[in-house]
């Protein structure tokens, strides 16, 4: 059990998280959600609407993020296959008050995805809630939260924002 | 018309077809009953409702005639067969070359074309009985033939026809069709044939097995599969019978022959035009040059629709429509004869001999067809704009972009539904610069001019130095648009003021959009936050995307396999694909999933079984048990031309494409609840629809891969000249459709309907 939630350790954690992320092993970092942990991204024109009564982008429970990984890691997810190349650049971030067991951890992230000769841009911030366990930070919740007015040009949340 | 008899050279020829051209095609079809004069001739007391030199008729090759021999015997002679004796009312007998053949009331006679023809007389059968027969003659088969051609493969798709007991003639007529067409195997079958070649024969209605389809109860007299001499003769003879306020199916065929009524009083739809029939009329069905489309609609009252048919026989059908079979989801609508021709325009090729639909790819390049398309297109049609629930509250008011033109779309301080250019009348300026928001009045920054939302000018910093008349400030209003239409919560416009009116434009398509309005008895609500996205894709990529039942497994596998690990199974069984007017066109199916509050899916949980019951349950109660099915029970994708896709699929979804540029086309899409849904159906909705649409899903990204990759791809073939290189192959299905079968969701017929219409806009005649 970690004393104090440092602000290196949530880089820390984002920061291997992101090198999963762009180095697609996407098993491994499944293992950093929690079960019954969820993934969110609300559409640009309603950030803060309860995912329970509108439209996000995505709005996963585990079980559809572990649908996704393993959509992901096919032959056949036509939209990767041949993957994106990634690379996340995180900054900007934060330790919000802990309450009880969670934790909030914010960020600024800038995602370059670039494939078929097209560099997109994904620009927002993240709201994580984290939970502190055994094996270190966990999701409880990973939200991004895009600053696109428009998913523009690159229409395709297919990979992980 | 005295010319072309008298014309004996080559021009003399075109004078006369094109004369029989114009009887075909522009001729006279209802003959009533009523109308025929009742004369006597050698042959006895008769109506002569068709006769090839009665010029006003349709038909120009046949001898119909109903002939009343309750009084007095007919006329005794002799000529060749070919001929088929119907009887229409009593009893009576026929005596031919020595034999008798006692009828009654819908069986037949048949009169077999033999050398040297046949001798023959018909009698009354009893003194206090009536007797008339029809007598059923297509000229070219009595006025001289001998031996002729016979198929060598089965004809149409009715052939599920058994071998019937027509009298008692044996069955090894033409049975067995050689293997392979060679003189000898021709031989042997003519030989075959005249040794089993019967004298005339009694067909009795009693003795025919039905053939129940979707055109009804069929009873087949003359049919060329038929065995014995029957099969010889290239006609097909029929009985049609309907049940009350039945339709039969749709056939588009190549003609030549005529429907009599036998009983009820049936509405008979011929291509564009439509007859209400009693007993004893006919309407012919002349051979017209691209087929003639015939359906048939039974009365409602008790007294079923039945009809005589007699065609001259042939190969395939052009087109079925069904409209009568249980089984797959059908209109309850009249569906409109969209008719089907060749066509050959630069962008679009069409050839049914060929089974042949290609388009060029330079429709998907071109900057000059986008710009066309912007005028004769995004120009002048209705456009869907947004749903009223978008601006809930008066004041409420949103920023969009429909055909490339800033708009606002609001809800006014009365409440009304409004439409907007957003550009400030005074020097043009965009005047709403927020996405969205709420508000009484628009003001625009630059000069502080400021209007009412109900589209007044009400302040104009020192108006002093503006004319001080009213007409100046009545001129300066917000610009609305010149169409603007609010169709159950939909709201289209359009940038022209005159046009079809919106009901007209939607046609056919509007019964599919109510079905999805129809899932709540207070409509539909779009729920906060929208999928806004681009694709770098032509806008006409997603539309063929929509209407390709084709892809879906190929390009959804991952998500098929997802569905199976939820514990169910997808199929494409059934599905169908419905070309409807003016572009619009629908695909029908129900295997991919379950529907939210309608049809029940494992990954819904046991709690929505009970759900599900609920709302069909209050559905029967508002729209009648056969409706409820077809809106519970199937799932539609709706294209409504040009910009606007509907799924109503496992959740409720909008689509909207606007054109950017040739390769590229912003989306925006919405997701809509039922306005009485409960807050854990509307979550369980939410995430359904979600797992699958939209940039986040587990689908629409394959899709959008598939429009950028069509995109980039077709950048391959530009220019490149050798045939068929630079064109879209768009004929799955054709084979099919040419049989008579109906269209699958998963060929591409869907959109084939939807290039026609573009086509037409685009390159053809409309203006």
């Amino acid at each position: 059990m970690i004393a104090t939630v440092t602000r290196a350790l949530v880089e820390d954690f984002l920061f291997r998280e992101a090198a999963l992320l762009d180095e697609w092993r996407l098993d491994e970092w499944l293992t950093l959600f929690e079960p019954g942990a969820t993934y969110e991204v609300p559409t640009t024109d309603r950030p803060n609407a309860d995912p329970h009564s509108s439209q996000y982008y995505v709005w996963d429970d585990h079980e559809l993020l572990t649908a996704r990984v393993r959509r992901l890691k096919s032959k056949h997810a036509h939209a990767e296959n041949p993957h994106s190349r990634t690379r996340r650049l995180i900054t900007n971030v934060r330790v919000g008050e802990p309450a009880g067991a969670e934790i909030p951890a914010y960020a600024a992230f800038l995602i370059y995805k670039i494939r078929d000769g097209n560099v997109d841009q994904f620009v927002g911030r993240y709201e994580h809630t984290l939970v502190a366990g055994g094996e270190g930070l966990r999701f409880r919740k990973r939200r991004a939260v895009l600053e696109l007015e428009v998913l523009r040009p690159g229409g395709r949340l297919s990979f992980i924002l | 018309m005295k010319p072309a008899a008298q014309q004996r050279d080559y021009e003399g020829l075109f004078v006369r077809w094109e004369e029989l051209y114009k009887r075909a095609h522009y001729g006279k079809l209802h003959i009533k009953r009523t109308e025929v004069p009742v004369v006597d001739s050698r042959q006895g007391t008769s109506q002569f409702y068709v006769m090839p030199q009665f010029e006003e008729l349709s038909l120009t090759q046949w001898v119909v005639f109903v002939r009343d021999h309750t009084g007095v015997p007919s006329g005794r002679h002799t000529h060749q067969g070919g001929i088929t004796i119907f009887g229409v009312e009593g009893d009576g007998y026929s005596v031919v070359n020595g034999h008798r053949f006692d009828w009654t009331a819908e069986d037949a006679v048949l009169l077999p074309i033999v050398p040297g023809g046949l001798d023959h007389q018909h009698f009354r059968a009893r003194d206090d009985r009536p007797s008339k027969f029809m007598g059923i003659i297509y000229e070219p088969l009595v006025v001289g033939l001998g031996a002729e051609m016979v198929q060598l493969e089965p004809q149409t798709r009715s052939t599920e026809w058994q071998a019937a007991q027509i009298g008692k003639v044996s069955e090894n007529g033409i049975a067995a069709a050689p293997k392979a067409p060679t003189l000898a195997g021709l031989l042997e079958l003519r030989e075959r044939q005249r040794t089993t070649l019967r004298p005339p024969a009694l067909i009795r209605r009693a003795d025919l097995p039905v053939d129940r389809n979707g055109f009804g109860e069929l009873r087949w007299y003359v049919h060329p599969a038929a065995p014995g001499f029957a099969g010889t003769a290239p006609m097909f003879v029929f009985t049609q019978r309907l049940d009350a306020g039945q339709s039969s199916d749709l056939l588009t065929m190549p003609g030549n022959g005529y429907l009599y009524v036998l009983a009820g009083t049936p509405t008979v739809e011929v291509d564009d035009e439509s007859f209400a029939c009693e007993r004893g009329d006919i309407v012919c069905l002349p051979p017209r040059r691209n087929g003639l489309t015939l359906g048939v609609r039974a009365g409602r009252e008790e007294s079923r629709g039945r009809c005589l048919r007699c065609e001259r026989s042939y190969r395939m059908a052009r087109r079925h429509e069904r409209r009568a079979s249980p089984g797959m989801a059908q209109t309850t609508t009249t569906l409109p004869r969209v008719k089907v021709t060749d066509r050959r325009s630069p962008y679009v090729i069409e050839d049914w001999g060929a089974r042949t639909f290609r388009v060029n790819r330079e429709v998907f390049r071109s900057t000059e067809i986008f710009a066309r398309e912007q005028e004769r297109i995004w120009d002048r049609h209705w456009l869907y704009l947004g749903h009223e629930s978008e601006v809930p509250k008066p004041g409420d008011f949103k920023q969009r972009t429909l055909a490339g033109r800033p708009l606002i779309f609001a809800r006014d301080s009365t409440n009304k539904v409004r439409a907007y250019l957003n550009s400030c009348p005074h020097r043009g300026t965009m005047l709403c610069r927020e996405t969205e928001g709420n508000a009484k009045t628009f003001q625009c920054f630059y000069h502080a001019w400021t209007f009412a939302n109900t589209g007044e000018l009400v302040g104009i910093p020192d108006a002093g130095a503006y004319p001080p008349e009213r007409g100046f400030a009545a001129e300066m209003g917000l610009r609305s648009l010149p169409r603007f239409e609010n169709y159950r919560g939909f709201v289209f416009v359009s940038f022209t003021a005159t046009g079809p009116s919106l009901s007209d434009h939607l046609a056919d398509a509007r019964d599919y959009l109510d079905m999805m309005v129809d899932h709540s008895e207070r409509g539909l609500q779009v729920i906060p936050g929208t999928h806004m996205y681009a694709i770098r894709g032509n806008w006409k990529l997603a539309v063929e995307n929509a209407m390709d039942g084709y892809h879906f497994s190929p390009t959804h596998v991952t998500f098929i396999e997802y569905l199976k690990n939820t514990g169910y199974v997808t199929s494409d069984e059934g599905g169908r694909a419905i070309t409807l007017e003016n572009g619009h066109s629908v695909l029908v199916f129900s295997g991919h999933g379950g529907r939210v509050g309608m049809q029940w899916e494992p990954r819904f949980g046991p709690e929505q079984q009970l759900r599900v019951e609920e709302n069909i349950r209050r559905l029967t109660a508002r729209v009648g048990e056969e409706r409820a099915k077809r809106i519970a029970g199937t799932s539609r994708i709706l294209y409504l031309f040009p910009n606007l896709l509907l799924f109503d699929i496992e959740g409720l979804a909008l689509r909207q494409l606007e054109p950017v540029r040739p390769d590229f086309t912003d989306v925006r899409a919405w997701e809509l609840a039922p306005a009485t849904e409960t807050p854990e159906e509307l979550e369980l909705r939410i995430r359904i629809l979600g797992s699958f649409i939209g940039p986040g899903g587990l689908a629409t990204p394959d899709d959008v891969e598939a429009y950028e990759c069509v995109q980039r791809g077709v950048v391959a073939t530009a220019g490149d000249e050798r045939p068929h290189v630079d064109w879209s192959d768009i004929s799955r299905g054709m084979a099919r459709e040419a049989e008579g079968q109906p269209a699958r969701n998963v060929d591409e017929a869907g959109i084939r309907g939807f290039w026609r219409h573009w086509d037409d806009e685009i390159a053809g005649a409309r203006t």
